[in-house]
């Protein structure tokens, strides 16, 4: 046998294990589907998962409770507090943009312009917070 | 047949360098998506206004500006997955003055944005600031599956917001038929307890989210998609668009746990929407009252948001100038996939450019 018939021969090996396996992959797709879309599945499954989330929500309960505690012992703000501090802070950016806006507005009214109001405003050096965002009004990427 | 020059020793190396190169690209390292230079000018907790530099002259702008919003827990990066497959530099060079909001990941302390939240605090203002910077009362919306019907409640609760143009990409608006819906089935009161998922974890993790969405076709997610990028190794174009979207795939984000309790309660289960029973803010969220020219992209191969949850919306809305689009393909592929930018993308540029004068 050629070189170049043992090349074709072996080729066309690949190609047909590959359609094979391709048969066979839609074949199990088919029957995968059926059995993850079946009322069985989902009973079993529901039922697997309920202890699993009853016992995640119940430990990070008492892990919250048990640093609640401790962060009071030492005289620091709870999660909870954390939480709530970081929702005022949102609603007070809200304020702020529609304070914002309604400047940009009077200022666009009066015919002025306000740090170029109708166009982007450009800050300072933009600073990253604590998740990675920008700060600044204004940041090229 | 193979011919002698493939099958010499060197071409053969090459060969197997290209595979080589290729596997441990796509096992250890990241694709580099979401690459079109832009510029964030309005935040919000952790949502995003940004607009895309242009890159045609202002005078050859359209005049009504794009905004973009896209689904709460995917990045909104695979609407600019990667130079020469992004629907924003498409878009961009069409001549669009083009917007992304982008919602950012909810961390623990937004476990209690509500869609009303979305829609009626962040969009309309993230929305005036477009306004403001374009300087055009008048804009188009293009959101794009949970981004459509953020999208969908924006345009019918504030009609009179400046909305000219609606275009919803694969937007799950009627929960009506539950047999076709594959979430229905994983919603279904009797198999997902919402009440104990959100006690053990706070916000929706993007993980299960994702794995809810894979186990819609297993055996193609799990396997296939593997396969066929194993078939192709010494391919480095597909590699490539394999690995973004990979890439992408794989960077979920979490949803905030009121978001996704109405969503699964609200929609799901009880399909207010289209029962015009949703309220959001004490206000009834009516169909009819949606004026904006609407576009409806529905993906014939969706099963994330089969046709059937799109289709309905038009005989509802009181838009005058409304369409459907049918476009093959599966749920991301009509807009990320290597045949959007012969098929989606123009017809939605087309609509759209027609109406942006």
């Amino acid at each position: 046998m050629s070189q170049a018939e043992a090349g074709t021969n072996s080729y066309d090996l690949i190609k047909v294990l590959r359609e094979r396996r391709d048969t066979m992959m839609n074949a199990m797709a088919e029957v995968t589907l059926r059995a993850t879309t079946s009322r069985p599945y989902l009973v079993v499954s529901s039922a697997l998962n309920r202890p699993v989330l009853f016992a995640t929500g119940v430990s990070r309960k008492a892990v919250a409770a048990a640093t609640s505690q401790v962060l009071a012992q030492i005289n620091m703000p709870s999660r909870e507090e954390v939480l709530a501090l970081s929702q005022r802070l949102t609603r007070i950016e809200m304020v702020l943009d529609d304070i914002s806006a309604a400047m940009d507005a009077a200022a666009a009214a009066s015919g002025k312009s306000r740090g170029a109001a109708g166009q982007p405003r450009r800050a300072g050096p933009p600073d990253r917070n604590t998740n990675g965002r920008f700060t600044s009004a204004s940041k090229e990427e | 047949m193979a011919s002698p020059a493939e099958t010499s020793p060197a071409s053969v190396f090459d060969r197997l360098s290209t595979i080589a190169g290729n596997l441990v690209k796509i096992t250890t390292t990241k694709a580099p998506i979401g690459q079109t230079p832009r510029q964030a000018i309005w935040t919000l907790n952790k949502a995003t206004l940004y607009r895309y530099t242009p890159v045609v002259p202002a005078e050859k702008r359209r005049p009504v500006p794009l905004l973009l919003v896209f689904a709460l827990m995917n990045r909104s990066s695979i609407l600019d997955l990667r130079p020469g497959n992004s629907f924003v530099e498409y878009m961009l060079k069409q001549g669009y003055d083009l917007y992304l909001l982008d919602w950012g990941s909810p961390g623990p302390e937004d476990s209690h944005l509500r869609l009303e939240d979305y829609v009626l605090d962040y969009m309309p203002r993230a929305i005036r600031k477009l306004k403001t910077v374009s300087g055009s009362e008048t804009f188009s919306l293009l959101g794009w599956c949970i981004g459509a019907l953020l999208s969908t409640l924006y345009a019918a609760l504030r009609p009179a917001d400046g909305l000219k143009n609606l275009v919803l990409l694969t937007a799950p608006l009627d929960f009506s038929n539950k047999k076709a819906i594959g979430f229905s089935q994983m919603a279904d009161e009797r198999y997902l307890d919402v009440d104990r998922m959100l006690q053990a974890y706070g916000n929706m993790p993007g993980e299960m989210i994702d794995y809810g969405a894979k186990m819609l076709k297993p055996v193609e997610n799990f396997v296939g998609s593997f396969l066929r990028v194993l078939d192709n190794l010494d391919n480095t174009k597909i590699v490539d668009s394999w690995h973004a979207m990979s890439t992408w795939v794989t960077d979920g984000i979490p949803m905030a746990g009121a978001t996704w309790r109405e969503l699964i309660v609200d929609l799901y289960r009880e399909d207010k929407l289209m029962r015009g029973t949703l309220a959001l803010r004490g206000e009834k969220v009516d169909l009819s009252a949606l004026r904006a020219n609407l576009l409806d992209v529905i993906a014939e191969g969706d099963h994330i948001t089969p046709p059937c949850q799109s289709e309905t919306v038009l005989a509802k809305v009181g838009s005058a100038d409304k369409q459907v689009l049918r476009v093959p393909g599966g749920h991301i592929g009509i807009m990320a996939g290597s045949g959007a930018a012969k098929g989606t993308w123009p017809q939605i540029d087309a609509w759209l450019g027609a109406r942006s004068v």
